[in-house]
């Protein structure tokens, strides 16, 4: 039993930090700020291929691709660090995920064609997952791709697509096989975005862009399908449980505590500093104990995935209750600031500008990466071994 | 970041677990109809004491085993699991006191056999008007030439019907408030002492203990008279803070148990032709039931493991508390919604963990009462990041990293 880090991960987690104080600047995130619904403007470019030149997008690739090897763990600390300073991380999660299901799953020519270009930053994907009919219910996906001859022939509709209005590629789930069960037809294809019949729409959101695309008789080469035909589901499967661990790394929110904190520190209100204020010391310290829950829960499952257990029940609960808690302490720095609290990009915003976008991304991660309810079923049925219906 | 037990503390929570299951069923429940929790057995004690179980965090020379503070937690998780008696949890409490603060010749003699299981112990600390707070205490000592005179009374002395020695804390009489703390040890028998049972519905045994001018000479005070109270105050709350940790796995034990017996009722109880346990409803209820307990689990475990490596843990331990106390209880109360009127039958023996629950959740400072120790630490961040960087390099210490340090 340890619950402290190591000298070498604390040495790592020192080593990220300085990485960071140095390269993620109040122009760089100004800039990211204002390019969000836009291509990436010079200075991200700039850190990505800086972040990407570490090889810090993808730091459990194993060594015989180039990868650092790096443990579950150390990622966490990794994550845990450019969260909470608010490094841009979107656009390095995409890469990681494409390359660990092709270094998993792929055939040797993906691994031979594709995986440099991914870890390497040349490609930078967005996934093409979800339909109008297909959400939660994934499998049943409609998007069809046929082969003809050399040539897969894509028609479909995918929606809810983050990024793909920077992106380079598609990671597209389509279905291969209309007579096989609603699992076993799909197969996963990467698509370039310049190929004809490919149209972006933007879907204005409460939150950030997304986008829906269609696909239109887009023609791409047969080697551009990842891993074997029929076999997309284990695929999309396979990284499930590493994304939901990856949503269950709040820190981002744990900093904005922080800050809440510090602002009672230094806030006086209505002739009293907030801190002493009575209620508000009570309900910072049980978010602070909910909070040390949430950091504990990362932990063991980093912990597990580094001793080979299996977290598919342990990252869904540290997935449900990160985001659930994300939207407590968001709320209540609202109720915090009071009038301030519904602020939108105003000047006075005790937040840096910041409440309003919070208030409204936290919701998302309760749906986002699986929605809770299907996570309780997952914890119910994995994790305590109870009946499916 | 480890969670691994060593070879020997996975087959010290096996053997605790097939031990205690042997020796605490149901059956028993049943026979001994509401009284399992403080239900004592020689017996059994004897067995408890020739595991060495008595004797795990206490030094050689004494007779222990000179374990870690964790391993003791390993048993007290399973003892949660079990409902062992509560004389084993008054008894250790007292002798971590003893090896807190006594002197050479107490821990030889009292120690040893505390060990060896032919005596036990408890402790007298909360008051009908103090429960957390000793410079409220008024129960009072006063030096009469070579003899000191005690008087007052204490409340929820638990298992003072069986102890051999009470370990009553006392303060200095004329002193002013928060000095002059003492402890004397005290033999129920001693003239002067009156006990009255009280009645919980948890139906373990604590009494309120009347001190009515006992006498008692220089060799009846724990440690060597000669201590600052500074240091008393200190050794008491140590070994307090080490029976909360030791009283969190307690309930982490407990509350894992009552998860476990009840996706087994879910599992097999049908409705519908199917079992409950597969409708969402219940999926979900169970899933967060899940959920806080492996979280109880987990800030239990960092807790003890850090008092066991001589750390601080003082908000570690506040959450813990905290955490596994709500945990604990609404565990339990989940439990009755499943199993419904099934549960509420005294033969399901569920009532005994939530009786349980209730007693532990009240003891060793509430969640309010820990919560508030919790946001004291809630001072300028300024401030606390100069402590704890100095203190350890602990992970959790970057959670109150000064904000602007990393802000360019």
């Amino acid at each position: 039993m340890n619950f402290q880090l190591t000298e070498e991960q604390l040495a790592w987690q020192q080593e990220v930090r300085s990485f960071i104080k140095e390269n993620v600047t109040p122009e760089l995130l100004a800039e990211v700020k204002e390019n969000d619904d836009k291509q990436p403007g010079p200075l991200e470019k700039a850190y990505l291929q800086k972040v990407i030149k570490k090889g810090w997008q993808g730091l459990n690739w194993p060594k015989e691709y180039g990868g650092l090897n790096k443990s579950a763990i150390d990622r966490l600390i990794f994550i845990e660090e450019m969260r909470y300073n608010h490094a841009p991380d979107q656009e390095l999660k995409f890469m990681e995920y494409a390359a660990n299901a092709i270094i998993k799953k792929g055939t040797e020519e993906n691994k031979k064609t594709w995986l440099p270009k991914f870890m390497n930053g040349e490609i930078i994907p967005s996934m093409s997952y979800s339909e109008p009919d297909s959400g939660t219910d994934l499998a049943s996906l409609r998007t069809r791709a046929e082969l003809d001859g050399d040539e897969w022939v894509i028609n479909g509709h995918k929606i809810w697509n983050t990024r793909g209005h920077r992106a380079t590629h598609q990671w597209l789930a389509a279905r291969t096989d209309l007579n096989a069960p609603k699992h076993k037809g799909i197969s996963i294809f990467v698509v370039p975005m310049n190929t004809p019949g490919i149209t972006v729409v933007e879907i204005k959101t409460w939150d950030h862009r997304v986008n829906e695309v269609f696909f239109e008789n887009v023609l791409i080469p047969k080697d551009f399908l990842i891993g074997e035909m029929n076999q997309g589901w284990n695929i999309i499967t396979s990284a499930l449980n590493t994304e939901r661990f990856t949503i269950g790394i709040g820190s981002h929110i744990w900093r904005l505590y922080d800050e809440l904190v510090e602002y009672c520190n230094r806030t006086e209100r209505d002739g009293e500093l907030l801190i002493n204020r009575s209620e508000v010391k009570q309900r910072l310290s049980e978010l602070k104990m909910e909070i040390e829950i949430a950091r504990l829960f990362s932990f063991k499952a980093a912990w597990m995935q580094d001793v080979g257990q299996d977290i598919s029940s342990f990252s869904s609960m540290s997935k449900i209750y990160t985001t659930e808690l994300s939207a407590r302490v968001v709320d209540y720095a609202t109720q915090i600031f009071e009038l301030y609290g519904q602020l939108n990009d105003d000047e006075t915003d005790p937040l840096y500008k910041t409440i309003a976008g919070f208030y409204r991304a936290v919701p998302l991660r309760r749906f986002g990466g699986g929605t809770n309810e299907v996570m309780r079923n997952i914890v119910a049925q994995r994790g305590l071994s109870l009946p499916r219906k | 970041m480890d969670l691994n037990f060593t070879e020997e503390q996975s087959m010290l929570q096996k053997t605790a677990r097939n031990f205690f299951e042997k020796e605490f069923t149901f059956d028993l429940v049943n026979e001994e109809q509401h009284s399992i929790i403080s239900k004592h057995s020689a017996d059994v004690w004897k067995k408890i004491s020739d595991m060495g179980w008595l004797g795990v965090v206490i030094d050689e020379q004494y007779g222990g085993i000179g374990g870690s503070l964790f391993d003791l937690g390993i048993i007290y998780e399973e003892a949660g699991r079990a409902l062992l008696p509560t004389t084993f949890y008054s008894t250790v409490y007292a002798s971590l006191l003893i090896e807190q603060l006594g002197n050479e010749e107490q821990k030889e003699s009292i120690l040893s056999q505390i060990v060896e299981g032919s005596i036990m112990g408890t402790i007298a600390f909360a008051e009908p008007d103090a429960i957390n707070k000793p410079e409220y205490f008024q129960t009072t000592a006063k030096k009469l030439q070579d003899r000191w005179v005690l008087n007052g009374t204490k409340a929820f002395v638990s298992n003072a019907d069986t102890a051999d020695i009470i370990l009553v804390i006392a303060r200095k009489e004329d002193d002013s408030r928060g000095e002059g703390l003492m402890t004397f040890i005290v033999r129920p028998e001693d003239h002067g002492v009156t006990l009255k049972s009280m009645n919980t519905f948890g139906n373990d045994s604590q009494s309120v203990v009347n001190f009515n001018n006992i006498e008692l000479d220089d060799s009846k005070v724990l440690g060597d008279g000669i201590e600052q109270t500074e240091t008393i105050a200190q050794s008491i709350e140590i070994a307090r803070k080490k029976a909360t940790a030791l009283q969190c796995m307690e309930m982490a034990g407990g509350a894992r148990k009552v998860l476990d017996m009840t996706v087994d009722y879910v599992s097999e109880r049908k409705q519908f032709g199917v079992p409950i346990g597969s409708f969402q409803a219940v999926q979900h209820h169970l899933a967060n039931m899940l959920a806080e307990v492996e979280g109880s689990q987990l800030a239990s475990y960092q807790a003890i493991w850090m008092l066991s490596e001589g750390l601080e843990a003082e908000q570690e331990l506040a959450i813990a508390k905290a955490f596994v106390s709500e945990t604990y209880k609404s565990t339990t109360l989940m439990a009755h919604q499943l199993w419904a009127g099934m549960g509420f039958a005294l033969d399901s023996g569920l009532y005994l963990y939530s009786n349980r629950s209730k007693a532990t959740e009240l003891s060793f400072g509430t969640y309010d009462y820990h919560l508030k120790r919790l946001s004291e630490l809630i001072t300028p961040v300024k401030e606390t990041l100069k402590v704890k960087s100095e203190n350890s390099n602990l992970y959790r210490n970057t959670i109150f990293r000064k904000i602007d340090i990393y802000d360019v």
